[in-house]
């Protein structure tokens, strides 16, 4: 092996995509070769050494550029701090070391649809893809069927679905901004005095381990804890509650509202809706109100589905219902959806459920497509479609099945074709049939 | 007698990137190094042995290091393609040595910051990349728009030319690393 080929396997190894058999030799190689240790020993010392450089150019710079920038002038300010920090830390008998300087590294462990990173002061980035990692920033979902997992280092999780802005903070703590739309966290237990912390625009909570469902829109957060206390504080007069595991509570900028949580209702097994009346906000369709020959329906909107890699936009034509303030209803395996639709042209359609786990938790999408001959009107005009939730696929490799019991979130229906006029009159999802 | 506290810190402060690095070796993740690194400070400060001298506090480290190491892979990782123990053992007791060193590790990375200066763009670039942005080298070369091999060949040779140029600049030798790698 020459010297050439030596080190780069070394460097392979490092980068952690040399096979067995090749780390298997590079052993071997170690064993006898002092100066195959000696580059191995150099590349650790100065991949060490440009991390630390790294953290100093986080400090002497606006946090989280990541394109690089000039070597300061300023030398050895890190070793000197860490330097005067032990020190103190020795004064005051510190267990936990304090000298994190830089953002806390969070990997992106999935992405589904159109998902976009922007780094503090940069410019939004598309295409964020599984496995990047991510510090100081903002990362936007777009589209409601869109979705972003985020792992921390300490296996705590955070899942944002749908419409959603999600800011972390350039400091070492697990700190966030829920601008809009929605998130599930899985929270691993915190180190004490250092909880994570989320800022909606009317709350903030303080969360040292446990799972819960976090709503925010401008004026209004709305907090369901599944299991563990999450301290919500109330931003328009810092009013505190704790949020106990089966609890809701809503968060507004009304100072007249009690601050008392709520207990989550079970989620029902059946649940219908019709429009005879406009839908919350925060589903999507033009509603049309009831005339002689038609219910009050929901029309199709243009909503995104993804970006490519250059960031222009692939638009659906959705219509969405969701939940507002934690589940549509519980479903089994064998439970059926039941839509009545109609489309103004014969196209394809997607229908896509999101669901969480019964036990809290973001559980994953599940999907099935339509063709036109799949749809088969009834004598006014309307096509009833049935799916059972076995026929429905999943739609992220993460989660493989439907969980039994799992809490359907979101119903998703949509369509590629420009004028395709996708109406929807009923939505409903009922237990499995009686033996 | 004992080590204090105070000389605790400072010998292990003085080490800090050596042993970093061997915890690195086994992590491969910079900040999983530093992680075991003040771990392991805490320990010691927090009288999880008596160290009567400073060389036997920098190999108890390293033995921590590497044991926290290889935990924290098999926690995060499962079974994972690894380092042999006795391969581990050689380069500590080599990074044992290297302590006997007169220059300070300070000023090492301090040549080291002024090397990577002299470097061309493309150079210093692939570099920032993989240590500073800690991107795996797959995604280097989709982002330099450069073959994977060619990449690993890249990283091999700067760091090659890094290693001349800091021991020329730690020695007082003109520093010559402003030239492109390919």
């Amino acid at each position: 092996m020459t010297r050439d080929e030596r080190d780069m396997l070394l460097v392979r190894y490092l980068d952690g995509s040399a096979s067995v058999h090749e780390v298997e030799s590079l052993n071997a190689l170690l064993k006898d070769d002092p100066e195959a240790r000696a580059s191995l020993r150099e590349m650790a010392g100065q991949a060490v050494a440009m991390a630390d450089l790294a953290r100093e150019r986080a400090i002497h710079m606006p946090p989280a550029r990541t394109e690089p920038s000039e070597p300061t002038s300023k030398r050895r300010k890190w070793y000197g701090r860490l330097a005067v920090a032990a020190m103190l830390l020795i004064g005051v008998g510190l267990g936990v070391w304090q000298l994190r300087s830089r953002a806390e590294e969070v990997t992106v462990a999935q992405v589904s649809g159109a998902v976009s990173w922007a780094s503090e002061g940069g410019q939004p980035q598309g295409g964020l893809t599984e496995g990047a990692r991510v510090r100081a920033g903002t990362i936007t979902v777009e589209g409601a069927a869109s979705s972003a997992k985020l792992a921390f280092r300490d296996g705590s999780t955070i899942t944002l679905m749908g419409d959603s802005e999600l800011a972390l903070s350039g400091d070492s703590r697990k700190r966030l901004t829920l601008r809009r739309g929605a998130l599930t966290a899985d929270v691993h237990p915190q180190p004490a005095g250092s909880p994570m912390v989320v800022r909606t625009p009317t709350a903030e909570i303080e969360v040292l381990g446990t799972r819960f469902l976090l709503l925010a829109s401008p004026g209004q957060s709305t907090l369901s804890v599944e299991a563990g206390i999450v301290r919500l504080r109330r931003l328009v007069d810092g009013g505190s509650v704790d949020v106990t595991s089966g609890h809701v509570f809503v968060a507004t900028l009304d100072t007249a509202a009690k601050l008392e949580p709520l207990r989550l209702p079970p989620a029902p097994t059946k649940w219908r809706q019709t429009f005879d009346q406009p839908p919350p906000s925060t589903w999507q369709g033009e509603w049309v109100a009831a005339d002689a020959s038609n219910p009050g329906r929901l029309r199709n909107v243009l909503d995104v589905s993804y970006r490519r890699g250059d960031g222009t936009v692939v638009p659906a034509h959705v219509v969405t219902v969701r939940s507002i303030s934690g589940d549509l209803a519980a479903v089994q395996p064998d439970s059926l959806l039941r839509l009545r639709l109609r489309t103004a042209k014969r196209v394809n359609l997607v229908v896509l459920v999101g669901l969480h786990h019964p036990a809290g938790g973001f559980a994953g999408t599940f999907q099935a497509d339509f063709q036109p001959q799949d749809l088969r009107p009834d004598p006014t005009g309307w096509c009833p479609l049935q799916i059972p939730m076995t026929k429905l696929k999943a739609g992220m490799k993460d989660y493989p099945t439907l969980p039994p019991g799992g809490q359907i979130f979101l119903v998703y229906v949509a369509c590629y074709f420009p004028d395709a006029g996708l109406e929807i009159s009923e939505v409903s999802i009922d237990p499995p049939p009686a033996p | 007698m004992a080590l204090l506290q105070d000389d605790i810190i400072r010998t292990l402060l003085a080490s800090r990137l050596r042993i970093v690095a061997a915890a690195w070796i086994v992590v491969r993740d910079a900040q999983a190094a530093e992680d075991i690194f003040q771990n392991l400070t805490v320990k010691a400060m927090g009288g999880a042995a008596t160290f009567e001298r400073e060389a036997q506090l920098i190999s108890w480290a390293h033995v921590t290091a590497r044991h926290e190491a290889l935990n924290w892979v098999r926690d995060r990782k499962g079974r994972t393609v690894a380092l042999d123990q006795a391969v581990l053992e050689l380069l500590e007791d080599e990074w044992a040595k290297d302590r006997e060193r007169p220059d300070p590790e300070g000023d090492r990375v301090e040549a080291l910051r002024q090397c990577m200066g002299e470097l061309p763009e493309p150079s210093r670039r692939v570099l920032e990349l993989r240590y500073f942005e800690e991107r795996p080298c797959g995604e280097v070369s989709r982002r330099m728009g450069i073959g994977l091999d060619a990449v690993y060949q890249r990283l091999s040779r700067l760091h090659r030319t890094l290693r001349q140029c800091v021991e020329r600049r730690m020695t007082g030798g003109e520093p010559r690393a402003n030239r492109e790698v390919t």
